[in-house]
């Protein structure tokens, strides 16, 4: 009874809406009614609503092939373009059709017609607008949907259903069983979007859902290796890996225009996985074209540019231009010694012939102005503008904490260190104060010189990955200058492994670890900032350091930000519960007034949003330092046995960092007595008036600490935080702790005397 | 004036060299020590100590004696690792210089070869403060820092017997320079040398270095 209701009420709804429709003969009214009536663009997936957004420019049309020629040509005189989409609609997925009752729709030709309306109105059997969805994606509607019963006997309701509102009943699909198959006409009381939403909104049926054209990227790499490929799609421990298959669906609109230049020791370029550029050097004879001395070039170009072709690996950037540079190595055959002045050249060749990007996955120890020069000419004087190349070196791997020679040697290299599949640094990667960013590099697959595929570890393996990133970047921008794609790479990188990422006075772009550098490469997030990175603030103006209980000012400049797409979303700070409340603060302004009321290190958060929902946030380190003035030592009361158990201590400070029976971020106490250094506990009672001025507090030692405090041992010290130990303090010898006490319960008693006499 | 007193300097050493100038015999005995400018070598302003090595050299001789000079090597047990010298490849050289020229490794102090024939060049090995191996080659490169400082290469490569090869085909601002046994000391001590005069921009040792892939 409530289903036939429900019915009832939709085709009455229906029929109230039905003239809007009819006075449209050609082109269909979009709009879809929901069961409220409310006009709005969505489609129904997975019970969830799916807004679209209207095109105005885009049509998909249905019109009879016998005319359909002359009607291209028709649209291209009024300046229209229209791509054949379906010749003819084969219905054999049909099960039982009847040709004849079809066979208007069994001749139409369709097409998608771009550059306005279309408006041959005579010709035409059916047309309707495309739309976008929020990922700003386009999505065009044919007349046809499906549908699938909730039960079989239901059939009768949806062939009654479609009756009433215009729609064809196509029939049983004969692949998808389940599904039954519909059309909509220009006999239709709406198209098929409306169609289909309100045959889901009735309730009646499991799915209606309208056939959509969307562009699909080839977003399944196909190539065999690929699934081994865990540094592009770390199956097992995610979030592990560049984050490639997000990048990939971005795509890489330009990358046949970026060149890199793979200085190792030759590629083959016999492999059907790895065309090459037609430029190439030999900086061992300073001849080109380049030479083979071995398989390690092979093996990282390979990583870079393999071709999506189904066969051997996947590279990162497929299309772009491999101009290998040869040298030797000392592991080659014949002899091993290389000139560093003919590396030089082979570098100068490379820049010089236009290479965008130079990849070197190797290293020596012996510091060469010859190689340095180079880089700094690849770094200022490379490509078009002297936009400068971008300089990628590896780490090398002797398991140093020093980063070895050249990548160690010039600032504007990045600097490639190689991480496992867990997010940890490889044992034997370099790692150090030039470390800039990892890349998974332990055990990948990657391509042979005898035209396989072999498994590659090391900083080796991880450098051209990084390469192959800065040319998708390139793809996506080429005009960011070598600084810019650095400071995209180390911007966005992902804060894997568990390690205490900080900020560092000179590294600026987020937070840095030693050994993981500021983290792993991140190809989405960096080809999706790459086309908004000139607008974008490059950092946070206002102070590094700030006083307690004053407040600040930050700001950030969001010009240009709205029209690129860009969402600045306010401040954060961290840590949040620092200052236990704000004491003004607009989180939304481009301008943000904070007051720290606690001390030590916080992290200022611009945040962004760019297209495609990607969050960006710029950060700045403030530091509110702590000022201890002389402590004094006093014995404010507590149980004194066993003498010494409580040092107790009466000290001042600038600032209160005792505030609410806990220690301020970043801050921490310790004893330290003839030399040893005891944590603290700190006791619940003492106090600190918010006067700025300080008073005092009590720190309880742990109780072994009895067994140093003693009439003979008097050195104390204080720290607050890392590195700001206070002056020594004279412990109170066991002697003084016992008089005092002995004072204080005389004194207690004296007064409990008093007392009981009034 | 400074600059002045150290024209003046290098004319007077120009005159030394000279007077004692004879391009068939052995090598002059320079009129200053250059071992001065010896086991180290310019990294922008800070000074590399090197390290010199007594078991490996670099050598230089003509493709045409290779037959010779190998033999004499192999008389007394000493191995070389060689390879073509592409001098042509890398400078202008009109005049053909080192055009026909083999390159090698020998594994044994330079002492221990300054008998061998044939020889155009010989030069030690050194060791950096990374234990790195560094071969001094024949050849050093040089930055001017006007283009109208070049008769004042030209004039000192004279004085010091260092062959001009002439520009880098590549680094075009880089002229390339080449010592032979007649030099009035080895590519390394020439290039400090040279920088040290502050006529130039950079003046650069050629380096050989064994290179290493990182797997």
């Amino acid at each position: 009874m409530k289903k036939t209701l429900v019915i009832l009420l939709a085709i009455i709804g229906l029929s109230a809406c039905q003239d809007n429709i009819s006075e449209n003969v050609q082109e269909i009214t979009i709009g879809t009614r929901s069961a409220t009536n409310t006009l709005e663009y969505y489609y129904w997936c997975n019970e969830e609503k799916i807004p679209l957004r209207i095109l105005t420019d885009k049509y998909f049309v249905l019109t009879e092939t016998t005319t359909s020629e002359n009607l291209v040509q028709e649209f291209e005189k009024t300046g229209q373009k229209a791509l054949s989409f379906r010749r003819e609609r084969n219905f054999s997925y049909i099960e039982g059709i009847s040709d004849n009752k079809f066979e208007i729709f069994k001749k139409a030709h369709s097409y998608i017609v771009s550059g306005g309306r279309p408006n041959t109105k005579d010709k035409i059997l059916y047309s309707t607008p495309f739309y976008k969805n929020i990922q700003d994606e386009e999505i065009g509607i044919t007349n046809e949907f499906s549908v699938i019963l909730k039960n079989d006997a239901d059939l009768p309701k949806l062939k009654h259903l479609a009756e009433e509102n215009g729609v064809l009943f196509l029939g049983k699909e004969a692949i998808r069983k389940e599904y039954y198959a519909l059309a909509c006409t220009i006999d239709s009381k709406g198209n098929a979007l409306e169609m289909a939403n309100l045959f889901y909104e009735t309730g009646l049926f499991e799915a209606a859902n309208p056939e959509m054209l969307t562009k699909i990227s080839p977003g399944v790499i196909m190539d065999p290796a690929f699934p081994d490929q865990w540094n592009l799609h770390n199956t097992t421990n995610l979030g592990n890996d560049i984050n490639y298959l997000n990048a990939y669906s971005l795509g890489f609109p330009h990358i046949d225009d970026v060149i890199v230049a793979v200085i190792d020791n030759g590629v083959v370029s016999h492999h059907p996985d790895l065309p090459l550029y037609h430029l190439s050097f030999d900086a061992h004879t300073l001849s080109t074209p380049s030479v083979v001395y071995g398989s390690h070039g092979t093996n990282c170009a390979a990583l870079i540019g393999a071709q999506h072709n189904n066969e051997g690996i996947a590279g990162i950037a497929p299309g772009v231009k491999l101009m290998p540079i040869s040298i030797k190595y000392d592991a080659d055959p014949g002899d091993g010694w290389t000139s560093s002045a003919d590396i030089a050249r082979g570098i100068r060749w490379a820049v010089n012939n236009g290479a965008d990007i130079l990849s070197c996955s190797w290293g020596n120890g012996g510091s060469s102005v010859d190689i340095n020069r180079e880089i700094q000419y690849a770094l200022t004087e490379g490509r078009d503008e002297n936009r400068g190349c971008i300089v990628v070196f590896a780490t090398m791997n002797d398991s140093r904490s020093t980063v070895s020679y050249p990548a160690n040697s010039n600032p504007g290299i990045l600097a490639v260190g190689n991480m496992t599949s867990i997010g940890k640094r490889n044992g034997s990667s370099n790692y150090g104060k030039e470390l800039d960013i990892v890349a998974p590099a332990s055990h990948i697959p990657t391509l042979s010189t005898n035209l396989g595929t072999t498994y590659f570890s090391g900083t080796s393996a991880a450098c051209p990955q990084v390469a192959g990133v800065a040319a998708l970047i390139l793809s996506a921008n080429p005009n960011l200058t070598s600084k810019q794609v650095g400071d995209i790479i180390e911007l966005t990188a992902q804060k894997v492994g568990g390690y205490g990422y900080s900020l560092k006075p000179d590294r600026p772009n987020g937070t840095w670890h030693s050994e993981m550098g500021y983290g792993l490469v991140d190809a989405y997030a960096a080809v999706a900032l790459a086309p908004h990175f000139s607008v974008m603030p490059q950092s946070i103006s206002g102070p590094e350091s700030a006083v307690w209980d004053t407040a600040v000012s930050y700001s950030v400049s969001t010009s240009g930000l709205q029209a690129a797409g860009i969402t600045f979303n306010g401040w954060s700070v961290v840590p949040s519960a620092a200052g236990d409340g704000w004491a003004s603060s607009n989180y939304s302004s481009t301008t943000f007034n904070v007051t720290f009321t606690g001390m030590g290190e916080y992290t200022v958060k611009a945040n962004f949003t760019l297209p495609g929902n990607i969050p960006y946030s710029l950060t700045k380190i403030v530091n509110v330092p702590v000022n201890l003035i002389t402590p004094q030592i006093a014995f404010l009361g507590g149980d004194p046995s066993p003498i010494g158990r409580y040092g107790v201590v009466s000290a001042g400070v600038t600032n209160p960092q005792y505030v609410g029976g806990r220690l301020m971020p970043g801050m921490s106490f310790e004893w330290q007595v003839n030399g040893e250094t005891f944590a603290e506990e700190i006791g619940g009672y003492g106090a600190f008036p918010n006067n700025g001025l300080g008073s005092s507090f009590a720190l309880r030692c742990r109780s072994h600490l009895r067994n140093y405090v003693s009439e003979w041992s008097n050195t104390l010290y204080v720290t607050v935080g890392p590195g700001m130990r206070g002056q020594p303090l004279s412990q109170p010898s066991r002697q003084e702790l016992e008089r005092l006490w002995l004072e204080m319960v005389e004194a207690a008693r004296e007064e409990a005397e008093s007392s009981r006499a009034e | 004036m400074k600059k002045f007193a150290m024209l003046l300097g290098l004319a007077v050493v120009c005159v030394g060299f000279s007077t004692c100038r004879d391009k068939n015999s052995e090598k002059p005995e320079p009129p200053i020590d250059m071992t001065q400018y010896d086991n180290y070598y310019m990294y922008y302003e800070e000074k590399i100590e090197l390290e010199k090595l007594n078991n490996k050299s670099y050598i230089l001789f003509e493709n045409k004696d290779i037959q010779v000079v190998s033999q004499q090597l192999t008389d007394i047990g000493i191995e070389m690792e060689a390879w073509p010298l592409n001098i042509s490849n890398s400078a202008e050289n009109p005049n053909g210089y080192l055009k026909n020229c083999t390159q090698a490794v020998v594994y044994v102090g330079i002492e221990e070869i300054n008998e061998i024939k044939k020889l155009i060049y010989i030069a030690p090995f050194y060791t950096d403060l990374s234990r790195e191996e560094i071969g001094i080659t024949a050849e050093l490169s040089v930055v001017l820092k006007r283009e109208s400082d070049l008769p004042k290469l030209k004039q000192l490569c004279e004085n010091n017997r260092v062959l001009f090869l002439g520009k880098d085909t590549i680094r075009t601002e880089y002229y390339i320079l080449a010592c032979t046994q007649a030099s009035m000391g080895n590519a390394l001590q020439m290039a400090n040398l040279f920088y040290e005069t502050g006529l130039f921009e950079t003046a650069i040792p050629g380096f050989i270095t064994t290179i290493h892939p990182i797997n």
